[in-house]
């Protein structure tokens, strides 16, 4: 047990690791429906079939249990008072850059993932050095104690990259070359409340709805890194708050459901009015509550609420 | 002497009600956690702040601690929603101390967000919907989470478990309700992933 947390500690920091690299994907990501994909399986033969096998009777047997053609209904109409500003928004206005810009995972085998981090940059103590970034004192300056192997081997999917932690970011080093590859500034290392923004990771500011939902309107300082909305002082650039968390699932009009969104989870406040019957299905993520096919399980609304 | 036994026994009285009563409450309150476990009980909402419920219950005051020094208070308290399995005290007093140390060192704040971030799911889902989900889906729902992978409960007789097997957190009582969240407590850490 005691090495199984410990693991899983350093398993979980894993998933920061890929976001540089998928933030130079957002607009794939936010593309409309027909380019939209759902979230695939690829990669795990026995547990991802059987997790296939399971999604595809159940969504069988919740259709053949509901009302067969209800696919083209519009969406409900609420009238709960304080709530008439929800707002469907569609993938349409997701290419007009409407929605927020960070990155988005799948999941393949059980486990999100995100695409390989590439470099970005050199944070500040770093050199520029041919393609890559020099550590002070080469990458030798990563000592065995701070060596998270755990990183390549369950998240970058190629073991020959080699993930060091120092600082609050995590480095991943070119063995042959010894040149740092890629950077990752972590939720709770150089992420965390008092430190400045990491400069080199200004590409993640957040949708103007994210701005109001999470902070206090345009420009009041929300930006997003490594899963988490942080509010941030934007006179001393200086991280005041973790704002949110964030799965980065997603979630596209027109495509299945991500998994893990079996169960109803509407915020209290607006249950009166999104509530899954037979026409219908409602779940939350991010800020958002997506209206969902019950028969074909597709997604049908994305829906902005009050703020 | 009889004024003074009969001014007593008013007191007596009152003392056997009191006792009663607490009793009763006692009971009550072990067959509402038993009936969270049965029935999905769901407690009213209330308005205060999950970082306040959480820090009024006498079983999460590690748990409540940590979610402060990875000060993840306001993201919990915040617009969004959350449904977040906080381990018992009993679960992290059971790690031992190395591994204690290690998740408590500021050092390693990043590892003890990751860790906490796989406790926590979107959105709100009460005791009924989880209930609701687990007979719908043939007694085990995937719930996605901050972390790097989804969560699986399941229902094990009058349980819930997260995962399967003897080293399985099972959800104990009855969810805390509050602000935009649900808390369950949990009597062991989420394992990693496998």
């Amino acid at each position: 047990m005691r090495n199984k947390i410990l693991l899983a500690g350093i398993a979980l920091l894993s998933l920061p690791l890929a976001l540089p690299a998928q933030a130079q994907n957002n607009g794939n990501d936010k593309q409309g429906s027909e380019k939209s994909k759902p979230a695939d399986n690829k990669g795990g033969p026995g547990a991802a079939a059987n997790r296939a096998d399971k999604a595809q009777n159940k969504a069988q047997n919740k259709a053949k249990a509901r009302t067969p053609d209800v696919a083209n209904q519009p969406a409900r109409s609420g009238n709960k008072a304080g709530h008439n500003n929800d707002r469907a928004v569609t993938n349409s206005r997701r290419q007009d850059g409407r929605i927020e810009n960070f990155p988005r995972r799948t999941i393949a085998d059980g486990r999100y993932i995100r695409p390989e981090p590439s470099f970005q940059g050199c944070p500040p103590g770093l050199a520029k050095k041919d393609n890559g970034c020099l550590p002070p004192g080469q990458a030798h300056k990563f000592g065995e104690g701070t060596r998270w192997d755990r990183y390549s081997n369950l998240f970058s999917r190629n073991r020959s990259d080699d993930w060091r932690y120092d600082q609050g970011f995590a480095y991943r080093i070119d063995p042959a070359t010894s040149l740092v590859q890629g950077i990752v500034p972590l939720l709770g290392g150089a992420l965390f409340t008092g430190n400045a923004w990491p400069q080199s990771f200004t590409d993640y500011q957040v949708s103007p709805y994210y701005e109001r939902y999470y902070g206090s309107g345009a420009n009041s300082g929300v930006r997003y890194a490594d899963g988490a909305i942080f509010r941030v002082n934007p006179e001393t650039q200086r991280i005041s708050s973790i704002a949110g968390l964030l799965t980065g699932d997603n979630w596209n009009v027109g495509s299945p459901a991500p998994p893990g969104y079996e169960v109803y989870n509407v915020p209290y406040s607006y249950r009166d009015r999104y509530s899954d019957d037979e026409a219908n299905y409602y779940r939350y993520n991010d800020g958002y509550v997506y209206q969902i096919d019950p028969t074909t399980q597709l997604v049908r609304q994305i829906i902005e609420l009050a703020v | 002497m009889a004024h003074g036994n009969k001014s007593r026994r008013p007191a007596i009285q009152k003392l056997s009600i009191v006792i009663a009563l607490a009793a009763m409450l006692g009971a009550c309150q072990d067959n509402d956690r038993q009936a969270a476990d049965n029935e999905s009980v769901d407690p009213i909402a209330n308005s205060e702040m999950v970082t306040t419920a959480i820090g009024n219950d006498a079983d999460l005051s590690i748990s409540t601690r940590l979610i402060g020094a990875a000060q993840l208070g306001a993201a919990l308290d915040g617009e969004g929603s959350y449904t977040v399995f906080l381990p018992v005290d009993d679960a992290w007093n059971s790690l031992d101390a190395a591994e204690r140390q290690a998740i408590e060192n500021t050092e390693n704040r990043p590892q003890l967000i990751a860790v906490l971030r796989q406790h926590i799911a979107p959105g709100y889902v009460l005791a009924s919907d989880l209930e609701k989900g687990l007979s719908d889906e043939d007694g085990s729902v995937e719930l996605a989470t901050m972390g790097v992978a989804p969560i699986t409960l399941y229902r094990d007789g009058t349980t819930i478990t997260i995962g399967q097997g003897n080293e399985a957190p099972r959800i104990v009582g009855a969810p805390i309700v509050a602000g935009n969240d649900v808390v369950y407590r949990i009597d062991r850490l989420i394992p990693p992933p496998e």
